[in-house]
C-alpha cells in the first residue's frame, strides 16, 4: 500500500538521481549533430579539371564497349559467340540489353557529367572547358540517338525537378539541338585563352588541352553529322558536310584518341572483354577478313596490309580466316594487338573517316575527280596510321579517279577502314545496298538485320510515360527512312 | 509471482512459528535435477499443515514438525511440487524436477526487462540453451529455424563460416535491411554480412567472391542461457530504431548463487561432427566432352571443347599415346579408329572425388558460482572445423566473463565481456570463373579435376586447355580467402535501489570488431589471369547507453502498475579498407608490392541517435493487462529540423481464466486473449540527404571496367544516387491479436497469432530514368504489406512415471505484398543476373523472380511451334524449332514465382524415459520458388543429368501453334506489346529429341532460352535435427562425489531430405544474408551432420 511520506522521500531521491540526465539532455543537440551526416567519402563539389578526364575516359569507353557490341557483330566485323554475345549475333536484343549504355555509361554517366561542366564553366567563366563538355555532349547525343532513335536531351539533367523527361525528336535532335551544341562549342573554344579562369592541361586525355584541335573535333562531327542525313535531305546534308569538312581534321595527328593503361582498373575495354568474357568475341567475323585478304585465307600479297595490324592469327594455324555470321565453326582470327593490348587505343573519330566523308560528299554532289582523291588520301592514311603503308598495294587499292571511283568503293573500303569504330553501323544503315550484310545463319529476325537498339528496360519501367513503344530492332530510326 | 510465493511462505513461517513449540527438527538440502544446483528460498512444507520453512542461500532448510506429520511437501518456482515421506527421518535431501509447462513463464521483453508471460499483450517465443546446443551450429541463428513460429532461417550453403539470414514475420523494407535487430544482454549487436571486392562493384559482389559470415556467427552458443524473438511491433517498440523486422533478445548464462565459489559448478562440453554433402545436381556420364557428337579434347583450341556434347563414350576408347598431358590413358578415339586400344573410357564424378568429410570440434569449459553479494560466470569455447570443401576452414574462440555484485544494500554492479576470435579459409562460389562448383559441375565425365591442377611450367591443368573456369582443385589451393575477426562485446550495468518500488538502472554497452581480410587469386587463375591480392578490413563500433527508472508500485487492492522511464543514446562507426593490387609478378607471393597497381579506397558511415521513452503497464486483478509505450527518437541521418519522431505501442491481455466462474476449470487450465496496436520507425541510411560527387568509374556490366585514377590523372563523376534532403522516418504499423489457452494440466497448450503490419513511407533507393542524369534517388514512397498467422500447439500425449512424449508444432504463414514503390516506379531489382531478377514489384509479394516464359495460349498451355518451314518466293528455309516451344525474346520479363515460402512448419517430438531422451525436429517448408541457375548451365554444358536422354524422343507439351507474322515477316503484337499468337488447340504430339541445339537454345536460360524452366519450387521436409541423450542416473553420479551431471549424446542434422529441387540443398543463396534470396547459380552444396558429444558438470 501506498505510504505518501516514503513515496515523497523517494520521488526527491529519484529526481536528485535523474539531474545527470537532464544535463545529459542539453548536450544533446550538439550531440545529434546532423552535420555528421556529411559524406566523408564523397566531396559536394569538384572543379572542372576532375570532371574532363572522366568524360573523356567515359566516352572512350562506350566507344570500346557498348557502341560496338553488338553493332559490330551486326556489321559481322566481329562474331559474337559465348553466351549473350551469341544472342545478340543472332539478332536477339531485348531491352535489358540496353540499360548499362543507356544508364550508367550515358545519362546518368558521361552526359551527365558533361551536363554539369557546361553549367559550372559558364558559371566559373571557363570557355574552354564549356566548349570541350558540348563537343563530348554532342558526340554522345549523337551515337544515342543513332541507337535509339528520339531519346530525350532538353528536359533531361534535371534530377528531381522532372523525374520523367520527355522525348526529343531525333529529327529536332539532328536539325537543333546538336548543330547548336557544336557551333556554342566551337564560340566557346575560339576566345582568347585570357578569358578563361581556367583552362584544361593534363587534365584533357585527348588533346592536353590544345583548343584549336578541339575546334576542328568540333568541326569533324560537324560533318559526321551532316552525311548522317544522307537519307533524309540529301543535298543539304553534302553541302553542309563539306563545309564542316573544311575545317575539320587536317592529318592523322588530330584524331580523337585515348590510349588506356597499363593496370587492370585502366585496361582498353576490348582488352577486358577477351580477358573477363573470353569466347564473347568469338573472333573477326568472315565478311571483314575476305574483304581483306584477297579472296584466299592464305598469307600473301594480295592481302590488305591492314589485315595483319586489325588480326592476329592464333589458333587458326596462319590463315586469314573469319567466322561465318551466326555459324562459327572451325576457328577464326582474333582481333590484333594493336586493338586488344591493355593499353591499346579507341579512336572515336578520325581524320580518315572525315576525309571518307569528303569523298562521299564529293561523289553524291559529282565532283568525281574530288571524290577519288579524297578517297586515295583516305586509304592511304588508314595505312600510314597503322604504319603499314605500301605502295605496290596503294597502286591498286588507293590509286581511283574520276572514272572509277563508284559509291561501293567508298563505303567498302571506309568499312574497312573505320575498323572497330561504330561509325560503320550507320554507314550500312545510310548505304545497305553497297554494304552488303548477307543476314546471320540461324537469326531471329527473319533475316532483317536489325537497324536500332530497344529501348531499355530503365526507361520503359521509369519512364514509362515518354518512351516511344511499339518498337522492334528491325524498325527504322528517322534518318534511316 | 516468485517474490509474492517467497512472501506468503514468510507469512506462514511466521504463523507456524507462532503454532509449533516443540517437535522434531528435520534438516536437508534442496537441489535442482536439472545441474545438481542449490534452491534457495524453496518452499519446505509439512503436508496439509501450515508448518512452512524456506531454503537459504544455500539451499538448507531446518524444520520442526510434529511427531504426527507423515510428509514434507517442497516446492519452488518452475520445478514440480514433491512429496517425500517423513518416515522418521532427520536428514531430507529432495531433488526437485523441472516443471514441464509452467503457465507463470518468465520471459524476457524489450530492454531485458523480465516479465511474466501472463502479462504480455503480444507473442513472445523462448529457445532455451538446451534446444540451441542440441546440434553444434557455429552460426547459432541457424539453431532457431522450425523452433519459433514466424521465423525463418536460410543458411546460405554448407561452407564452414558461412552465412545465415533470418526474418521474423516476412520482409519489411524495400532496400533497407530486413533482419531483426540482435540485442545480447541488452546491447545491440552487429549482424552485418560485410562483402569484398572493389566498392564501387557494389552489390554485384555478392554474386561472386565467397561466402561472408554474418557477423552474429561471433557468438558462442554455449554461453547463451536463452534466445527470446520479439515479433510485432508490440513487442519491439520499446526498441525505437532498427527494431522493425523484430528483435532477438539473447541471455548469457550468468554466475549462479553455490554458496560460494569453492562449490562453483564446472561445466565441460566437448563434441565432434562429421559433415558431408546432403544433395548434388545430377551429372550425366554417357556423353564425352565436345560437340555435336565429337569429341574434342582440353588441347583442342579449334572447337567448343568447354561443352559435353560429345561422342557416346560407350562407343569411343583411349588411344593409349603416353604424351597426352591431360590424361595418362591418352586421347579418346571412335572403338573404330586404327588407334583405338581396347581399354575403355574412364568416367569420372568430379564432385564425389572433390568433396571431403568435413570435421567440427567444439569445446567448452565454464565455471558459475557465487553466494548472495556477487557471482560469477566464465567460460572458453573452442569451436574449429575442416569444411567439405578441400581447404575451408573456420574457426571460433570465444572467452566470456559475465559478474555481478552487490555492492552495497542499493547498489548492484553487472558486467559481461566477451572476446571472440574468428578466422577462416573460404573457396570462391558463384559467377565466378574461379568458383568452385562453376569449374566443377562444367567438367565433363571424361576429364578428371583430380588428376593435379597445375602443370610444370604453372600454367593451370583444367578441362578446357588452360582458359574457361579454374580447375577447383587449382582455386581451393591457389585462390584463397583468408578473414580474422577479433571482436569485444561487453557491458557495463548498474542498478540502484531507491525503493522497494523504484530503481535506476543503467547500462552501457559496446560492440567493437574489427575483421581483416585478404583475397587472393595467383597468376593464371581464371578470375584473374594476371594474379590480384586485396586486403579489406573492416571495423565496426557500436556504443549503446540506457539509462532506466523503473516504479513498480500496487496502487491499490487489485491494481497494480509499473512505469519505466528511459533514455537511449546510440553510435554507431564503422570504416572499410579496401586495397586491391592487380597484375601480380611472382607467382603464389600474395603482397601488395608484388601487383603492378594498386586500386585504394576508405569508406566510412557513421551515425548517432538519441532517445526518450516510457513504458507503463498496469493489471488489474492479475487478470487485465494494459501495456503502453511511447519513445521519441533523434536522429544523425534525418534532415536537420526534421529528425526527430514519435511512435508508440498498445497492448492489452485478458486472463479470462481468471474469472470466478472459469477459475479452477478441470479442461480449461487457462485461457488469454490478447490484442495489440503498435508504430515503429526508422530511420534512413547514413548519408542519403546530400547529392556527391564520386571518383570516377565505368563499367558495363561485362567487364570490371574503368576506375580512376586513370593513368595517374584523378577523376570525379556526378554520383549516381540523388540525395533527398526531404527524408522522413519509415513507419512500420502493426496489429496483433491472439489467444493462449492450456487445456487438462497444461497436456494441450495453444499459442494462435494473427497480425498484420503495413509499412508506409518506407524508403528506399528508387530508380528514377537514367534522363534525369542519376540512377536513383533515396526516397519515402513504398508501402508494403504482411498479414500472416503463427500456430504453436503444445502436446504432452503421453505422461507417465518415467516416460513422457512432448510435441510442439510451429506452424507460419506469411503473406507478403508490395503496394506501392514510388511514383511511377513499378518495379525494384533486388539482385539477380541478365535475364532473372529477384524483384520487388508493385501488387506482387516481396522478392518475386521475373524472367521470360515460352509463349502460352490463354489456357497457359505452352505454345509448340508448327511450322515446319518458312517460305518466302522460291526459298524454302526449314524451321529448325519445329516441334519445340516458342519463344520471344522480345516479351518482357514475367513474374515466375516468390522466393517466399507459403508456410513452414516445425514439428518437434521429444521423448524422455527415465535418463534416456530422444527428440527429434521436422522442418517443412512449403512454397518458395528458386532460380536453378546451375542446372539451366549445366544443361547448357551437356553436363547435367536431364542431358542423358539427349538421343530419345520427347513431346513437349503445349499445343501446337505459331506467333502471327505480318507480311514484311515481322512478329505482330497485341496492344499490351505481346504476340499475337495461332494456336490449333489440340495437344501437341510431335516427337523432337532435347538435344545439343535445343539446350545451347531455347531449352536454358543460358543459351537465351526463358528463363521460366530453371525456376523450381524449392520446397522441403526435412529432418532438421534428431537427438539421443542419456544421462547417468543421479544415483551413479552421486556415487562419484565430484561429478555432479554427466550425460552423452548424439545429433545429427539435416540427416533427411525430401525435396523436388534438383540442384543442392534449396535451403540456399548466393546472395549471402541479404534480402535477394532465391538465387542459386553455383552456389556451395549443403550438409548434413553428425555429432557426438558429452557434457559434464562438476
Amino acid at each position: 500500500m501506498l505510504n505518501i511520506n516514503n513515496m515523497k522521500k523517494d520521488i526527491f531521491k529519484i529526481a536528485y538521481l535523474l539531474l545527470p540526465v537532464a544535463l545529459l539532455f542539453q548536450s544533446c543537440n550538439k550531440y545529434i549533430d546532423t552535420d555528421i551526416n556529411t559524406d566523408p567519402n564523397a566531396p559536394a563539389k569538384v572543379p572542372l579539371n576532375l570532371l574532363l578526364p572522366t568524360a573523356e575516359v567515359g566516352t572512350v569507353q562506350a566507344e570500346g564497349s557498348d557502341f560496338i557490341l553488338p553493332t559490330l557483330y551486326w556489321m559481322q566485323q566481329l562474331e559474337g559467340v559465348a553466351s549473350q554475345a551469341g544472342n545478340q549475333e543472332a539478332y536477339s536484343y531485348v531491352p535489358t540489353d540496353g540499360d548499362n549504355l543507356w544508364k550508367w555509361e550515358m545519362y546518368a554517366g558521361v552526359m551527365m557529367d558533361c551536363h554539369q561542366m557546361m553549367g559550372q564553366a559558364e558559371t566559373e567563366k571557363a570557355p574552354y572547358y564549356k566548349g570541350i563538355a558540348q563537343t563530348i555532349m554532342a558526340y554522345d547525343l549523337m551515337q544515342m540517338t543513332d541507337l535509339f532513335g528520339d531519346i530525350p536531351y532538353t528536359k533531361a539533367f534535371k534530377g528531381s525537378a522532372n523525374y520523367h523527361p520527355t522525348y526529343d525528336s531525333q529529327e529536332s535532335i539532328y536539325k537543333t539541338i546538336l548543330p547548336n551544341l557544336l557551333d556554342s562549342a566551337i564560340i566557346e573554344l575560339s576566345k582568347p585563352a585570357s578569358d578563361n579562369s581556367v583552362t584544361p592541361g593534363g587534365d584533357d586525355l585527348i588533346y592536353a588541352g590544345d583548343n584549336t584541335k578541339w575546334i576542328k573535333l568540333a568541326y569533324s562531327l560537324k560533318a559526321r553529322l551532316y552525311i548522317h542525313l544522307s537519307k533524309v535531305s540529301p543535298s543539304d546534308a553534302f553541302t553542309n558536310a563539306l563545309a564542316s569538312v573544311a575545317k575539320a581534321f587536317t592529318s592523322n595527328d588530330d584524331d580523337a584518341i585515348l590510349a588506356f593503361g597499363s593496370t587492370e582498373t585502366n585496361a582498353n575495354p576490348i582488352y577486358q572483354m577477351n580477358e573477363q568474357r573470353t569466347g564473347y568475341i568469338g573472333g573477326l567475323g568472315a565478311k571483314l577478313v575476305d574483304m581483306m585478304n584477297g579472296g584466299t585465307p592464305d598469307s600473301a600479297a594480295d592481302d590488305d596490309p591492314r589485315l595483319k595490324i586489325y588480326a592476329d592469327t592464333t589458333g587458326t594455324n596462319g590463315s586469314w580466316v573469319g567466322y561465318a555470321a551466326g555459324a562459327p565453326a572451325g576457328a577464326a582470327c582474333q582481333i590484333g594487338t594493336y586493338f586488344s593490348s591493355i593499353s591499346s587505343p579507341i579512336s572515336v573519330i578520325s581524320y580518315v573517316e572525315v576525309k571518307f566523308i569528303e569523298a562521299e560528299a564529293l561523289f553524291q554532289t559529282g565532283d568525281l575527280a574530288g571524290a577519288a582523291n579524297a578517297f586515295n588520301e583516305a586509304v592511304k592514311k588508314s595505312l600510314e596510321k597503322y604504319g603499314v603503308s605500301d605502295t605496290v598495294w596503294e597502286s591498286t587499292n588507293a590509286n581511283e579517279t574520276n572514272l572509277t571511283i563508284t559509291l561501293a568503293k567508298i563505303m567498302n573500303a571506309k568499312y574497312v577502314a573505320l575498323y572497330l569504330n561504330s561509325e560503320v553501323y550507320n554507314d550500312w544503315r545510310r548505304h545497305d545496298d553497297v554494304i552488303v550484310i548477307t543476314p546471320a545463319a540461324g537469326n531471329l529476325t527473319k533475316n532483317i538485320v536489325p537497324r536500332r537498339f530497344l529501348y531499355p528496360n530503365d526507361e520503359i519501367s521509369n519512364n514509362k510515360a515518354n518512351v516511344p513503344i511499339g518498337i522492334t530492332i528491325t524498325n527504322k530510326v528517322w534518318w534511316d527512312k | 509471482m516468485r517474490r509474492f510465493t517467497i512472501l506468503m511462505a514468510f507469512l506462514l513461517i511466521a504463523c507456524s512459528l507462532a503454532l509449533h513449540a516443540q517437535g522434531t527438527q528435520i534438516k536437508g538440502k534442496v537441489t535442482s535435477s536439472e545441474d545438481g544446483s542449490t534452491l534457495p528460498g524453496a518452499t519446505v512444507m509439512v503436508k496439509g499443515t501450515t508448518n512452512v520453512t524456506v531454503t537459504d542461500a544455500d539451499g538448507n532448510y531446518t524444520l520442526n514438525v510434529s511427531p504426527e506429520a507423515a510428509a514434507l511437501a517442497v516446492s519452488f518456482v518452475g520445478m514440480k511440487t514433491k512429496e517425500v515421506p517423513i518416515a522418521g527421518q532427520t536428514q531430507i535431501n529432495v531433488v526437485l524436477e523441472p516443471e514441464l509447462k509452467n503457465i507463470e513463464e518468465v520471459v524476457v521483453t524489450a530492454l531485458g526487462i523480465s516479465r511474466d508471460k501472463k502479462a504480455l499483450g503480444y507473442s513472445v517465443q523462448e529457445v532455451k540453451s538446451d534446444d540451441i546446443t542440441k546440434t553444434v551450429n557455429a552460426n547459432v541463428i541457424n539453431a532457431l529455424g522450425g523452433k519459433i513460429a514466424g521465423v525463418q532461417v536460410t543458411n546460405s550453403s554448407g561452407i564452414a563460416g558461412g552465412s545465415s539470414y533470418v526474418t521474423i514475420r516476412g520482409v519489411n523494407s524495400i532496400t533497407q535491411n530486413n533482419q531483426p535487430l540482435f540485442v545480447v544482454d541488452g546491447v545491440p549487436i552487429d549482424n552485418s554480412s560485410n562483402y569484398s571486392g572493389n566498392p564501387d562493384d557494389g552489390t554485384n559482389n555478392l554474386t561472386n567472391g565467397v561466402d561472408y559470415s554474418n557477423r552474429a556467427i561471433d557468438l558462442n552458443a554455449d554461453d547463451i542461457e536463452s534466445v527470446s524473438v520479439l515479433k510485432g511491433g508490440a513487442a519491439t517498440a520499446l526498441y525505437g530504431l532498427r527494431a522493425g523486422n523484430g528483435v532477438i533478445v539473447i541471455t548469457t548464462k550468468k554466475g549462479s548463487n553455490t554458496g560460494g565459489l569453492k562449490n562453483a559448478n564446472v561445466t565441460f562440453s566437448s563434441s565432434m561432427s562429421v559433415d558431408e554433402v546432403n544433395q548434388l545436381p545430377g551429372l550425366q556420364m554417357t556423353y564425352g566432352q565436345g560437340e555435336g557428337g565429337e569429341w574434342l579434347g582440353p588441347d583442342n583450341a579449334n572447337g567448343n571443347r568447354r561443352l559435353s556434347w560429345g561422342p557416346r563414350l560407350d562407343t569411343m576408347r583411349y588411344d593409349g599415346s603416353s604424351n597426352y598431358k591431360f590424361d595418362v590413358n591418352g586421347k579418346l578415339v571412335s572403338q573404330n579408329s586404327s588407334s583405338a586400344t581396347a581399354k575403355k573410357i574412364i568416367t569420372y564424378n568430379n564432385p564425389d572425388l572433390f568433396f571431403k568429410k568435413g570435421y567440427t570440434y567444439n569445446n567448452s569449459i565454464s565455471i558459475s558460482g557465487g553466494n548472495d553479494v556477487s557471482n560469477i560466470y566464465a567460460s572458453y569455447s573452442n569451436l574449429k572445423t575442416d569444411g567439405i570443401i578441400p581447404n575451408n576452414k573456420y574457426a571460433k574462440n570465444s572467452f566470456m566473463l559475465s559478474a555481478q555484485t552487490k555492492v552495497s544494500k542499493r547498489l548492484t554492479v553487472t558486467g559481461d565481456a566477451n572476446y571472440i576470435n574468428s578466422n577462416s579459409t573460404k573457396d570462391q562460389q558463384g559467377s565466378n570463373v574461379s568458383g568452385v562448383m562453376l569449374g566443377l559441375m562444367r567438367t565433363p565425365p571424361t576429364f578428371n579435376d583430380a588428376a593435379g591442377y597445375q602443370f610444370p611450367d604453372g600454367t593451370q591443368r583444367n578441362f578446357r586447355g588452360g582458359i574457361g573456369y579454374d580447375n577447383p582443385f587449382w582455386t581451393v589451393n591457389k585462390n584463397i580467402y583468408n578473414d580474422n575477426i577479433n571482436r569485444l562485446i561487453g557491458n557495463l550495468g548498474l542498478i540502484y535501489k531507491i525503493s522497494e518500488w523504484a530503481n535506476i538502472n543503467y547500462k552501457l554497452g559496446t560492440d567493437v570488431y574489427s575483421d581483416n581480410r585478404k583475397m587472393n587469386f595467383d597468376i593464371n587463375s581464371r578470375a584473374y589471369p594476371s594474379g590480384q591480392v586485396s586486403t579489406d578490413n573492416h571495423f565496426n563500433r557500436d556504443l549503446n547507453s540506457d539509462l532506466m527508472l523503473n516504479l513498480d508500485q500496487k496502487i491499490m487492492n487489485d491494481f497494480e502498475a509499473k512505469l519505466i522511464l528511459g533514455q537511449n543514446m546510440y553510435q554507431h562507426y564503422d570504416e572499410q579498407w579496401y586495397i586491391q593490387g592487380d597484375q601480380l609478378t611472382i607467382p603464389g607471393y600474395f603482397q601488395l608490392n608484388n601487383a603492378a597497381s594498386i586500386l585504394a579506397k576508405n569508406i566510412v558511415g557513421e551515425k548517432r541517435t538519441a532517445a526518450l521513452f516510457g513504458d507503463l503497464g498496469l493489471s488489474f486483478k492479475n487478470m487485465l493487462f494494459y501495456d503502453g509505450t511511447y519513445r521519441r527518437e533523434w536522429s544523425t541521418t534525418l534532415p536537420k529540423g526534421a529528425n526527430n519522431f514519435g511512435y508508440y505501442s498498445n497492448s492489452l491481455g485478458f486472463v479470462f481464466t481468471e474469472l470466478p466462474g472459469l477459475k479452477s476449470n478441470p479442461v480449461l487450465t487457462f485461457g488469454k486473449i490478447r490484442a495489440s496496436l503498435s508504430r515503429v520507425a526508422n530511420d534512413a541510411p547514413v548519408y542519403s540527404t546530400f547529392t556527391t560527387y564520386d571518383a570516377g568509374f565505368y563499367q558495363n556490366g561485362y567487364i570490371s571496367g574503368i576506375s580512376f585514377p586513370f593513368n595517374g590523372t584523378s577523376g570525379f563523376q556526378v554520383g549516381d544516387g540523388l540525395g533527398n534532403n526531404n527524408l522522413k522516418p519509415e513507419l512500420l504499423n502493426s496489429t496483433e491479436i491472439g489467444t493462449e489457452l492450456k487445456f487438462f494440466e497444461n497436456r494441450v497448450g495453444i499459442d494462435f497469432t494473427y497480425y498484420k503490419n503495413h509499412n508506409t513511407d518506407l524508403i528506399l533507393s528508387a530508380p528514377v530514368s537514367g534522363a534525369t542524369g542519376y540512377v536513383s534517388e533515396v526516397r519515402n514512397a513504398a508501402e508494403m504489406e504482411n498479414k500472416g498467422v503463427e500456430l504453436v500447439l503444445n502436446l504432452v500425449p503421453v505422461k507417465i512415471k518415467s516416460f513422457e512424449w512432448d510435441l510442439t508444432l510451429n506452424f507460419t504463414k506469411n503473406v507478403n505484398k508490395v503496394l506501392q514503390l514510388a511514383p511511377g516506379v513499378d518495379n525494384i531489382t533486388l539482385g539477380g543476373f541478365t535475364g532473372t531478377d529477384i524483384r520487388a514489384v508493385k501488387g506482387y509479394s516481396y522478392a518475386t523472380i521475373f524472367g521470360q516464359d515460352f509463349l502460352r495460349d490463354k489456357k497457359g498451355n505452352i505454345i509448340i511451334d508448327d511450322v515446319p518451314a518458312y517460305i518466302s518466293g522460291p526459298d524454302t528455309t526449314i524451321n529448325t524449332n519445329y516441334g519445340y516451344p516458342v519463344f520471344d525474346p522480345n516479351n518482357k520479363p514475367i513474374p515466375l514465382g516468390s522466393t517466399l515460402p507459403d508456410w513452414t512448419l516445425g514439428i518437434t517430438n521429444s521423448f524422455t524415459v527415465y535418463d534416456l531422451s530422444f527428440s527429434f525436429l521436422l522442418d517443412i517448408k512449403h512454397g518458395g520458388k528458386m532460380w536453378n541457375g546451375t542446372v539451366g548451365v549445366m544443361n547448357y554444358f551437356g553436363t547435367g543429368i536431364d542431358t542423358k536422354d539427349r538421343d530419345l524422343n520427347h513431346v513437349f507439351s503445349g499445343t501446337p501453334g505459331h506467333i502471327v507474322l505480318d507480311n514484311a515477316g515481322n512478329s505482330t503484337y497485341d496492344a499490351d506489346g505481346n504476340d499475337i499468337v495461332a494456336t490449333s488447340g489440340t495437344k501437341n504430339m510431335l516427337p523432337v529429341k532435347r538435344d545439343e541445339n535445343w539446350y545451347t537454345g531455347n531449352g536454358t536460360s543460358f543459351g537465351g532460352g526463358p528463363t521460366s524452366q530453371e525456376v523450381e519450387d524449392a520446397s522441403w521436409v526435412r529432418l532438421k535435427e534428431i537427438s539421443v541423450s542419456y544421462k547417468l542416473p543421479n544415483t551413479l553420479v552421486e556415487k562419484t562425489k565430484f561429478i555432479k551431471s554427466f550425460s552423452v549424446y548424439f545429433s545429427g542434422k539435416n540427416l533427411w531430405l525430401s525435396t523436388k529441387y534438383s540442384g543442392v540443398d534449396p535451403e540456399t543463396s548466393l546472395y549471402g544474408a541479404s534480402s535477394s534470396q532465391g538465387i542459386d547459380y553455383f552456389n556451395m552444396p549443403g550438409t548434413k551432420t553428425y555429432t557426438f558429444g558429452i557434457k559434464a558438470m562438476f
